[in-house]
């Protein structure tokens, strides 16, 4: 069975680069912001993780944890971000994302965690 | 006399005082495991190590000790060894990294290991004192579950 993950990001290059890189081991959707990524999750039930930037317009990544943590609890949250310190990596597993990683992001690193989030591993 | 009798007075006063939690100070620079130590001796009562290896000698033969705050880098045993070592062993304590490793994977990592807070020196110690007060009461919760 194929999982469903949604990649959430303003930047379309960003984006449409991590789309392109998982595209053949899941089914992808996207969101250029944390608004319409709360729409997609909405409309789509089946989406696994969620990979998302930090600093978005309209709603930002920890607003979208935050909504995801207090409406579907079975989604993980990876956090992908370039504007990183250790004061918001502490605060995101605090609030409970699967993992925060740095930009630019190793892809196979990448993969891995996606990989340990959906097979519910930890880390 | 009189004296006497105000002091018995006074004494039912210390009754009420709430007990002292202990906490380990653990750093290898003696100026900062030190310097915590005098700050958060007036709030707790403090041990100090000054690496992991000393660290768990303390926690083993002094069971009072409820927070470790911990530096990352040290010799013979580091912080996240040092944690290790204690989520693997029986004892329940709260884990506080202050460090000045500026490594986000380590951070994550310690995080998602369970620790209840990593902190960046130069430390606030109005933030360290109120962590360690917060974390005190969080592993009150977890004991009681």
């Amino acid at each position: 069975m194929q999982h469903s993950i949604l990649i959430v990001e303003d930047e379309k290059m960003v984006r449409e680069g991590l789309v392109r890189a998982f595209s053949n081991t899941y089914r992808m959707y996207q969101a250029s912001n944390g608004r319409e990524a709360v729409d997609v999750i909405k409309k789509n039930s089946e989406i696994r993780v969620i990979v998302s930037d930090l600093k978005m317009p309209e709603l930002d990544g920890f607003e979208l944890l935050e909504q995801v943590k207090t409406t579907n609890k079975k989604i993980d949250v990876i956090f992908v971000t370039a504007f990183y310190s250790i004061e918001s990596a502490v605060d995101a597993i605090k609030k409970g994302a699967f993992e925060y990683m740095t930009k630019p992001v190793d892809i196979k690193k990448l993969e891995q965690t996606i990989k340990n989030a959906i097979e519910g591993a930890d880390g | 006399m009189i004296t006497r009798q105000i002091m018995n007075q006074k004494e039912p006063d210390f009754i009420d005082v709430q007990p002292q939690h202990s906490i380990l100070i653990v750093d290898d620079d003696k100026n900062i495991r030190e310097g915590l130590a005098r700050a958060l001796s007036d709030a707790f009562k403090t041990y100090k190590a000054a690496n992991g290896r000393e660290a768990m000698d303390i926690i083993n033969s002094n069971s009072d000790i409820r927070i470790v705050v911990s530096d990352y880098e040290m010799p013979e045993l580091n912080g996240i060894e040092l944690f290790d070592m204690i989520r693997n062993g029986k004892t329940k304590v709260g884990f506080i990294f202050v460090t000045g490793s500026t490594s986000i994977e380590s951070a994550v990592d310690a995080m998602k290991k369970g620790a209840f807070d990593y902190m960046t020196k130069p430390v606030d110690l109005m933030k360290l004192e109120t962590t360690i007060h917060h974390a005190i009461n969080n592993t009150k919760e977890m004991m009681a579950h």
